[in-house]
Parts: C-alpha cells; sequence; structure tokens
C-alpha cells in the first residue's frame, strides 16, 4: 500500500489558526455575510439611537405649541413640518419612537417568554396537559387578532383598579398587557414541535439518569437546545407587533396622547390631508423603515441560524 | 372522507361555542353599559332609574345566565337590538346590511392577491436568481413590512387628494345614485328579482362602486399578494426539483405544461393552507381598511360599536367573523384532502 504523501507537514499544520467557533460564532459569521440583514441592523440601530437621545438631539419640547406654524411644510426651522397645533414633527416622531420601539421591544420579549413556557411545558408534559395547551394554542391562531386586541385594550383600559394604580401610563401598560395575550401563539408552536423533537434524544436521557429534574431538564436542556427558531420568530414577531401597535394606536385603541406613538400621530391625519399631506409621510414612513429592517435581520438570523427553515 | 367532514364539523361547532363564550366574557367584563351617556346627562338620574333601565335589558341577572340566555335568542334567530349605535335596532339587520360591503371587498382583495400571486411567484421561481426574481423578493420584503393603514392613507393622498383618480371614501358617490354595486350584485344573483328601483342603471351604478372598490380592495390585498408571491415561489422552487418534472421533460411535454401542469398543481396544495389561514388577517385588515377609505362594511360598525359600548351588535358582528373564520378553515381542511389523493382522513 503506498503511503499517501500529507498534503501538509506537521510543522505547517501547527501553524495553522486552530481557534474553534461555537454555534453561535458560526451563526453570526453567516449573518455578517447577509447583506440586507446588516443594513436591517444599522437602520434599526440608527432609530433606536435617535430615540435614546431623542431628549438630547430634538431641536423642540414635543409638546411645545406654536400656533404662529401651524401646518409648515417641511423648512429649515421645522425639518419634517408641524402639525395641527404647530409641534414641530421631527421632535415627535423622535419621541414617539420612544415609546413605539420599547412597548414592541418588551411586548415581544414577554410574549415570547410565554410562548416558551407554554409550548416547553406542553412538549415536555405531553398527555393531557398538551392535549389542552396545544389545543388553545391552535384556537388562538386561528382567530383574528385585531378585533380581540381592541376588545381586550378597551376593557383594561376602563377597569378603575388598573387606572388608579398606572395613572397616565395606563395606555402603555395595557397595549403590552394585550400584545402578550394575544402574541405568545407563534412561538408557543416552535417551541413545542422542537421539544417533542428533542425530547427522546440521548442527551435528555443522560441527564434524567443523573437525575435532574422537570424543571431542570425544560428550562437548561430543551429551550437552550430550541434557542434558534425561538430567535428567529421572535425577530419576526418584534417586527409584527410595532405594525400591531401602531394600529391599534393609530385606531385609537392604543397608546392615548399626550403620549406620543408613531401610531397615534397619525390618528388625525386624515383630516388634515387637504391641508398638508406630509403629516402622514414621516410617522408612516419611520414604522415602514422599522420593520422592513426588523424583517431584513429575521431573514438574515434565519438563514444564518437555521439554513433548514425556508421562507 | 365523510367520517372527517363530520367530526370537524362538530369540532367547529365546539370551537364556535368556545369563542362566542369567550367573546362574551371579555366584552362584559368591561365596567360601564349602554348607560353611561345617560347618566352623565340626566344629573336627576338615580340608581333606581338605572336599575330598572338594566333590568329591562336583562342586565340584572348573573353574567353566565345572561350568557346562555343570549346564545339561546340567538341559535333562534333573535341577535337582541343594538344598545347605542343604532338604537333598538335589531343587531342582525344591521350586521346584513354590512356583511355584503366586508366580504365583497375581501373576496376582491383575495382575488387580486391569488391572482397576481400566482404567476408572479411561478416566474420568480421559473426565473430564479434573475433580476426580475430578486425584484420579486424584494417587493414581498416591501409589501410585508408596510403597515395596512398607513398604506391606505398614502393611497388616499396620492390617488384621490393629488391625482383625483379615485374617490378617497365611501362605498357610493353620494348623492346621485340610487343604489350601490352591492345591491348591483344581488340583483345579477336573483335574475333581476332584487333591487327592482335600480332597473336600468346597474352599469353605471357597478362602474361607480367599482370605482370606490378598487383602492381599499388593493391596499388590503398588499399583505397577503407579499407573502403568497413569496409561498408560491418557495413551493414551486421545491416542485421543479422532483423528479417527476424530469420525467415529464424527457417525455417531451412542452415546458409550459411541464410548468403549469405538472408544477403549479402540486406546488399549490401547501400553498392552499396559507390562502386559508390568511382569512383571520383578511378579517384585521378589512376593519383597517374600512376605517380608513370609509367603506361601508362591517369592519366599521364593528368600530362604532366598539367605542359606544354597543355589546350586542359587538357580540353580533364577532360570532359571525368567528363562523366565517372556522368554516374557511374547514373548507380549506377539505380542499386539501380533494386536491391531494395522498392525504387519508380517517
Amino acid at each position: 500500500m503506498a503511503a499517501v504523501a500529507p498534503s501538509i507537514t506537521w510543522e505547517e499544520e501547527l501553524a495553522l489558526p486552530t481557534e474553534s467557533l461555537s454555534q453561535w460564532g458560526l451563526a453570526w459569521r453567516r449573518l455578517r455575510k447577509h447583506k440586507l440583514a446588516m443594513v436591517g441592523m444599522v437602520v434599526l440601530a440608527f432609530f433606536v439611537l435617535i430615540s435614546i437621545l431623542a431628549p438630547v438631539l430634538a431641536p423642540y419640547e414635543f409638546d411645545a405649541i406654536d400656533l404662529d406654524a401651524m401646518f409648515s411644510f417641511p423648512s429649515q426651522a421645522h425639518w419634517f413640518g408641524t402639525d395641527q397645533l404647530g409641534r414641530d414633527i421631527l421632535t415627535r416622531v423622535m419621541y414617539a419612537g420612544r415609546i413605539s420601539l420599547s412597548v414592541a421591544l418588551i411586548a415581544t420579549v414577554l410574549s415570547s417568554l410565554v410562548g416558551v413556557v407554554i409550548g416547553a411545558i406542553a412538549g415536555y408534559a405531553g398527555g393531557w396537559v398538551d392535549t389542552i395547551l396545544m389545543r388553545f394554542t391552535d384556537i388562538m391562531l386561528t382567530l383574528p387578532v385585531l378585533p380581540l386586541l381592541m376588545i381586550a385594550s378597551k376593557s383594561l383600559r376602563e377597569m378603575m383598579a388598573l387606572q388608579k394604580i398606572f395613572g397616565q401610563a395606563l395606555s402603555v401598560v395595557v397595549i403590552i398587557i394585550v400584545v402578550v395575550l394575544f402574541g405568545w401563539m407563534t412561538v408557543a408552536r416552535l417551541v413545542y414541535s422542537s421539544v417533542l423533537s428533542l425530547r427522546e434524544r440521548e442527551f435528555m436521557e443522560a441527564s434524567r439518569a443523573l437525575g435532574a429534574s422537570g424543571w431542570r431538564l425544560i428550562f437548561s436542556h430543551l429551550v437552550p437546545n430550541s434557542l434558534a427558531p425561538i430567535i428567529v420568530a421572535t425577530t419576526l414577531d418584534f417586527g409584527a407587533i410595532v405594525v400591531y401597535e401602531a394600529t391599534l394606536s393609530f385606531l385609537g385603541f392604543g397608546i392615548m396622547p399626550p403620549t406620543p406613538s408613531w401610531g397615534n400621530m397619525l390618528t388625525d391625519v386624515q383630516r388634515f390631508m387637504f391641508r398638508n399631506p406630509w403629516l402622514a409621510f414621516y410617522p408612516g414612513m419611520c414604522i415602514f423603515l422599522t420593520v422592513l429592517a426588523i424583517n431584513f435581520i429575521g431573514d438574515g438570523l434565519r438563514d444564518a441560524l437555521d439554513p433548514r427553515l425556508k421562507i | 372522507m365523510r367520517n372527517f367532514v363530520i367530526r370537524r364539523l362538530l369540532q367547529m361547532v365546539v370551537l364556535w361555542l368556545f369563542i362566542s363564550a369567550l367573546i362574551y366574557l371579555i366584552l362584559n367584563l368591561v365596567p360601564g353599559g349602554p348607560f353611561d351617556l345617560l347618566r352623565v346627562s340626566n344629573p336627576r338620574i338615580t340608581a333606581a332609574h338605572i336599575a330598572r333601565l338594566n333590568a329591562l335589558l336583562g342586565l340584572d341577572k348573573p353574567l353566565w345566565q345572561r350568557y346562555f340566555i343570549w346564545l339561546g335568542k340567538m341559535l333562534q334567530g333573535d341577535w337582541s337590538n343594538s344598545w347605542t349605535v343604532s338604537v333598538g335596532r335589531p343587531v342582525d339587520w344591521l350586521i346584513m346590511n354590512r356583511l355584503p360591503y366586508t366580504l365583497l371587498l375581501m373576496g376582491s382583495s383575495l382575488f387580486i392577491a391569488i391572482g397576481l400571486s400566482l404567476p408572479i411567484g411561478v416566474y420568480s421561481a421559473v426565473k430564479q436568481y434573475s433580476w426580475a426574481d430578486y425584484l420579486v423578493t424584494a417587493l414581498s420584503f416591501f409589501g410585508m413590512s408596510m403597515p395596512t393603514f398607513w398604506f391606505g392613507i398614502m393611497m388616499i393622498i396620492l390617488f384621490a387628494v393629488i391625482l383625483h383618480w379615485f374617490p378617497a371614501a365611501g362605498g357610493v358617490s353620494s348623492p346621485g345614485m340610487p343604489g350601490s354595486i352591492v345591491d348591483v350584485i344581488a340583483r345579477f344573483f336573483t335574475l333581476g328579482r332584487a333591487h327592482p328601483e335600480i332597473a336600468g342603471q346597474e352599469v353605471v351604478i357597478f362602474l361607480d362602486g367599482l370605482k370606490h372598490l378598487i383602492m381599499p380592495a388593493t391596499v388590503l390585498s398588499l399583505f397577503n399578494l407579499a407573502s403568497f408571491s413569496r409561498y408560491v415561489r418557495s413551493s414551486m422552487l421545491e416542485v421543479l426539483r422532483q423528479d417527476y418534472m424530469r420525467t415529464a421533460r424527457a417525455k417531451g411535454v412542452v415546458e409550459r405544461l411541464v410548468i403549469l401542469k405538472h408544477g403549479l398543481r402540486n406546488a399549490l396544495i401547501p400553498v392552499i393552507t396559507v390562502i386559508a389561514l390568511a382569512i383571520p388577517v383578511l378579517f384585521t385588515g378589512a376593519i383597517v381598511t374600512e376605517s380608513i377609505f370609509s367603506w361601508p362594511g362591517m369592519g366599521r360598525l364593528f368600530i362604532d360599536g366598539l367605542s359606544q359600548v354597543d355589546w350586542p351588535l359587538v357580540q353580533g358582528i364577532l360570532v359571525i367573523s368567528a363562523f366565517l373564520v372556522i368554516f374557511s378553515n374547514l373548507f380549506a381542511d377539505i380542499l386539501y384532502a380533494v386536491v391531494d389523493p395522498r392525504i387519508q382522513y380517517g
């Protein structure tokens, strides 16, 4: 048998980089190659930064009324123009971004947590717990969400007890609660199916043999191993929730004035569109660009984390 | 198959009952009632008066009793009367006046979405990685990221305020139109028996209605158009790789037929589910679209009812919507079995 000549000598082999990449390192490397996702990250970072720095950057106060400058078109003094009370749109868009983005972020994280817990419990427990929880999830998935969000938001907002606790911030708290109530199902489904496929693997058997408790099995073995699809779904949910919040606030069932949000800035816009069509442009553009950026990131994450997933 | 349909029908009833109870419960947890405004505007009204008025509407009974009374009456066709939006009018009458408009809007938007997404999806799959494919992908991202209500407002500003191509709002040009597009359609399907008052003017009314319909239907279809195209594309890509496609080509079938008959027909199977799942999304979108375009459908009635504490009306609308959504799911399941003979139902 002829000796196979080594393609490189052992000295050369030693000189090769041997640093190994973790699963997440690999994913990050793949994500960095995804151009749209990187663009999305830059755009989203820009919006986040602007929102955080709003008090520093904003040229005016967000509720400063200037009746001498009602409905001004975009100009040097007011880059994005002013609204029906002469309030600076640029300033309001910045402050609204704070509210819209933070509300969506909190709601997304909480609803994902709920989804993870429900999906993991259903998948791990099996039996009647599984049946009840997943039937319920399926039912919730078939319901038209928006009308229910509107009803829930209306009913919660009228509750005296809640009004006393939260005061002005009530509409913000309520929208987070209702979005969490009706937004956990996608993640729950994903975690459920992922847990079902992981449950019988060897590493589960091993840790069960070592005497790990049910909770430990779920939260330190099953959930971390299904993290990739959870992250992708959560990112895409984030975009959807930004739109839901904006839609609810636009219709008057979400964040209420005087707190500005991108959605409620558009509420009265139709009454004034003949005076100044620009009023409608900027807040909507912010929503659109944010959601587009998030969807790009989500797409990139999906390619990076789970190459088998499609669409 | 018959057993499957029967079992699904039973499930459907249970699901519908569950949803109706859920809706009833959430709504009636809201503090306040139909006489809030009365109380504010009449300082001399006493708690005794309010109690009597509440008793009149049956609001003095415990919640669970009220639910069963409401359910029982509704199953017998009595949907109770509107509290505030149109005081004393039967809810079913109010809804039935508006439902055709919503169905027309949803139907035309679904028609646009399916009609355009099939050729778009197939084309971009067949020409994968061409510039047209990239364009479609980019546009579908835009479509899926666009908030419906903002897109609607921008359309109105562009096509109604600036260009004056289409009317900004409503379902008919008033005054001047003796009827609406829905009446024309009703007349068509009853072979001219319904709405004799519009005889001879059908074409004018229909075209006028179409002019009002085109913008809301387009706006409502955008999201579905974008997502359907993506699904058709990826499902088609999946199918194009199959062996039977090569076999068909080897037999000498014309490429067009290979794509359309062997490819598309198989690619459509998963797409059907996606379309069925889009029905709840359509309802959501219809509420938003109707409120922006003042389209006289159920969605606007819903918003009115909700902001004016008209629970019988809101319940009625939700129960109807839930029924339609559940029914479309069942329909999709059956259709699924019909188009894919591999699926067995026991």
